[in-house]
């Protein structure tokens, strides 16, 4: 502990004023304190408040097994106007599946190399890197997508045309693995050193000490930090919209343009007349979005909570 | 040390702050300009922008602010009092006027150019023209491979536009008589988009206006018949377009609110002058016809 | 196999997973210094953009994004800063306490283009400031205003007891020993926080997407209530709606590579005022 002692005396300066005085202000900044919290907290309510006060009239007229479980998403049809969100969760699925299936296990690769193998110079360069990574604005990723890694999937793959949901996948996964190595990273360096000491005492190599006691370990950490990741791809607006030709297709094959909610809302939303169905509609995507997100979020938190308390 | 940190992290972050406030402070007092805020139809974004930027530098009191959206955005934004003028490439529709005047707007119609929405295909692809019953079944999904409507044996790849654009409006009741179009049309936020993809994508196919078919450089445009019996016409024939013989062609238009004054008015008349119209057909798209040009003149000094 | 060659192909594979990590930002970053650093000159910085967005520089959205900043930064920081250091000195440990911590966090993972709802349905139409540059700061103040109360909580717990019993001990209130004794130390944590937020405010698009932002202007915005052109919109714009950018020209990655430098710079300096603050002070 080393405090620099002349801070320690500007706490005379109260004693030059009257004492009263003093304690007169002190409930003030108290009082603004607690009205300023209370703003930025209720912003949380204003948010559900908002999306659910405006999404009620779409789902009262639709009705909301229509909205949820409808497989057609056709708002403009001079026909009949369908309102089936089926169609976009699986475009958000879809896109967030694959990105996962390619984020989870280099992210946790990472991790590791990261918090247990590479050389503490190399460390020290690598982890703010990937912080970097994850700094990126999600425009700049869309465009990387938009220009250059669908023309990359084109070939590889021999398509037509590269903006398909793989591809938003690809860019998603990059977005992703920055935010699950930072949060992963902790959770294995929290591990505490005597589980380690008392594996290699048993004579465990450094994988066996690794896969058998740092990792179950750090599990629900790890776990966490996966979760805390694949929302972020749920909730990516502008990659996705730029990676892949948005469809309204019920359809889980990678080689497809798909529609997600985050971007049908960026490219809907607007032309709405305020207090329209298709207005209304769309509040509604981003109420089921808000409430995917509040689930993944508490879950997240459960498990962070038991892994905190294993090891404090 | 630490206290050094701090002043410069502080410093640091109100130097930003005041940048942007110092900046705001002084651009509003540096530039008298009055605004006109414009919002609308993606096809005429290229356009307009072009327009605005001439605009602005031929006299130093009015600036123009130019966003997209669709030409669905523009007119929603125009009927609740949002922006000074709505850029469509459609005409309002009759809804949309109630609900203008329902609101107390009144829409002024103003066409400002001609377009000829222009049927792309892939450089590669071998299809020598399209009747507007065989574009239906491609966008409604009936067709699935060149060779159903003459061409080779290829997979379709089926480009739109998204469903606030004036574009697919147009499209949708100039071809596809008021029927869905198929979930598998990717519905792009931009001619660019389209035109672009069109030209990666060998059995691709796509609608945009004549300015972005023009630009395009591995892609070609069909010529379209309005049935079996009738002649086929391309957007880019001049004559087809102005005496709408050629299918697809429409205005494109400025909606005021109420007969433009002031600085909207002057910008209407930049819009509808000689050096506007030939900004309109540099940009690819069609001047309009001497007596509509003398017409949209009246109906602004009316 | 053997353990030890079986360990070794293990870690082979984890050092296959940091050196694919490695590359993808490399790649990244490469492409975009690689397209647009012929754009890059002081022209481009000041130039505002020419013929539809697809020649001339970038001054206007840049100027955009700054005043962005500037909003954002008015609103967030005495908002996060004086929410955090209610929820850490004044607020009594219990229910109440965990309640906002799991508000804090949710508000965090709240995807970017629900905050665009919410400034839609608020700013713009219900209070009335229109698509403007107000609407979209105070959409991102509301968005960023998470990171920012998590930062400056954890800069103001890390301050240990002992300086706030030292001074409460000597007689100072509660609200001195906070201002003179507990905020100074947890400055360097705050300002961290505070300058990811910016970053994160700078380069964000989809909410200002639905609440302001506009395709092109001649001129820089009048006021608060005028609308803006932004760099990330401007990159989505040009790469999206010309034919050129589409294919990928200067302007877009020139316009992409200034807003890389921008946030790649903020997080720079947050990541180094942290290193430092961690190495001053082990409590």
């Amino acid at each position: 502990m080393n405090i620099d002692l002349s801070n320690m005396t500007k706490g005379l300066r109260p004693f030059r004023a009257r004492p009263g005085a003093r304690r007169e202000l002190e409930g003030l900044p108290r009082a603004l304190l607690l009205i300023i919290t209370l703003i930025s907290a209720s912003t949380l309510l204003m948010v559900a408040g908002f999306l659910i006060f405006n999404s009620v009239p779409a789902f009262r007229s639709i009705g909301l097994a229509e909205m949820l479980l409808g497989t057609s998403w056709d708002p403009t049809s001079h026909i009949r106007a369908a309102f089936g969100m089926l169609p976009l969760l699986a475009g958000t699925f879809l896109v967030s599946i694959l990105a996962s299936l390619i984020a989870i296990p280099v992210g946790i690769g990472c991790t590791i190399y990261l918090a247990e193998i590479a050389h503490p110079r190399v460390r020290a360069f690598l982890k703010p890197a990937i912080e970097l990574l994850a700094g990126i604005p999600s425009v700049v990723y869309g465009l990387f997508a938009l220009l250059i890694l669908q023309d990359w999937l084109a070939g590889i793959f021999g398509l037509s045309s590269g903006y398909v949901a793989l591809n938003g996948g690809i860019i998603l996964a990059v977005m992703m693995v920055p935010i699950m190595v930072t949060l992963s990273e902790d959770a294995i360096a929290s591990v505490p050193r005597e589980l380690r000491e008392a594996a290699y005492a048993l004579g465990a190599t450094r994988w066996e000490t690794m896969r058998s006691v740092v990792l179950p370990a750090a599990l629900s950490g790890i776990v966490a930090a996966i979760i805390l990741s694949i929302m972020r791809a749920v909730g990516e607006t502008m990659a996705v919209l730029m990676a892949v030709s948005q469809t309204p297709l019920l359809t889980l094959d990678p080689f497809s343009g798909v529609q997600t909610m985050t971007a049908t809302i960026a490219i809907e939303m607007g032309e709405t007349a305020v207090g329209s169905i298709h207005y209304s509609a769309l509040f509604a995507v981003g109420t089921v979005l808000f409430i995917i997100t509040l689930i993944m979020n508490t879950i997240a938190d459960l498990v962070m909570r038991r892994f905190s308390e294993a090891y404090q | 040390m630490q206290k050094k940190m701090i002043i410069i992290g502080i410093v640091a972050v109100l130097v930003l702050a005041a940048v942007g406030a110092a900046a705001l402070l002084g651009g509003g007092s540096a530039q008298q300009r009055t605004t006109v805020t414009e919002q609308g139809s993606d096809t005429m974004l290229e356009l307009m922008t072009s327009l605005a930027e001439e605009f602005y530098h031929s006299q130093d009191s009015v600036q123009v602010d130019v966003t997209g959206g669709g030409s669905g955005v523009g007119i929603e934004a125009l009927i609740r009092g949002n922006v000074d003028i709505a850029q469509a490439s459609r005409a309002m529709k009759v809804s949309e006027i109630a609900s203008a005047h329902a609101n107390g707007t009144d829409p002024v119609e103003f066409s400002v150019a001609i377009d000829g929405i222009a049927l792309i295909v892939n450089q590669g692809n071998g299809i020598t023209g399209l009747t507007i019953e065989q574009l239906k079944g491609i966008y409604n999904g009936t067709y699935t491979n060149w060779n159903q409507v003459g061409g080779a044996d290829q997979a379709i790849t089926v480009f739109g536009r998204q469903s606030t654009s004036g574009t697919y409006e147009f499209f949708k009741e100039a071809v596809m008589d008021k029927e869905d179009f198929s979930p598998a049309v990717s519905p792009e936020t931009g001619n660019a988009a389209i035109t672009v993809k069109v030209q990666q994508t060998a059995g691709g196919i796509g609608y945009v206006g004549i300015g972005y078919a023009m630009q395009a450089t591995n892609a070609k445009i069909v010529p379209l018949q309005a049935d079996d019996e009738a002649p086929a016409y391309m957007p880019t024939d001049e004559d087809a377009v102005y005496n709408k013989s050629y299918p697809l062609a429409r205005d494109l238009y400025l909606y005021t609110d109420g007969t433009p004054d002031g600085a909207v008015k002057q910008w209407m008349e930049y819009v509808l002058s000689d050096e506007g119209q030939n900004i309109v057909a540099e940009a690819g798209f069609y001047k309009l016809d001497p007596d509509s040009l003398q017409a949209m003149r009246d109906r602004l000094n009316a | 196999m053997s353990r030890r060659s079986r360990e070794k192909l293990y870690f082979a594979l984890f050092r296959g997973c940091g050196a694919l990590v490695v590359m993808a930002l490399v790649t990244i970053i490469a492409y975009m210094l690689i397209g647009g650093i012929g754009a890059i000159d002081l022209d481009f910085l000041t130039e505002p953009p020419r013929a539809s967005n697809t020649r001339g520089g970038i001054f206007t959205p840049l100027i955009g994004t700054l005043y962005l900043m500037g909003i954002v930064a008015a609103f967030a920081i005495p908002v996060g800063v004086l929410s955090a250091v209610y929820l850490v000195e004044y607020q009594k440990q219990g229910r109440m306490a965990s309640f906002w911590r799991i508000v804090v966090a949710n508000l965090a993972g709240v995807p970017s283009i629900v905050y665009g709802l919410l400034g839609l349905g608020l700013f713009v139409y219900f209070l009335g400031f229109g698509r403007s540059l107000l609407a979209s700061g105070l959409t991102l103040g509301v968005l960023v205003l998470p990171i920012i109360i998590a930062a400056a909580r954890e800069a103001i717990q890390a301050v240990p007891p002992s300086v706030r019993e030292a001074s409460l001990a000597l007689g100072a209130t509660k609200w001195q020993t906070v201002r003179h004794h507990v905020l100074p130390y947890a400055m360097p944590g705050i300002l961290t926080g505070v300058i990811l937020s910016l970053s994160r405010a700078a380069g964000e698009t989809a909410p200002i997407l639905l609440t302001g932002v506009a395709f092109y202007m001649s001129g820089t915005p009048g006021s608060v209530f005028s609308q803006f052109m932004a760099l990330p919109y401007h990159i989505y714009a040009v790469a999206t709606q010309t034919i050129s950018g589409m294919s990928g020209n200067l302007m877009v990655y020139g316009s992409a590579l200034a807003l890389l430098a921008l946030v790649i710079g903020m997080n720079i300096v947050a990541i180094v005022i942290r290193k430092r603050y961690r190495e001053k002070y082990r409590w």
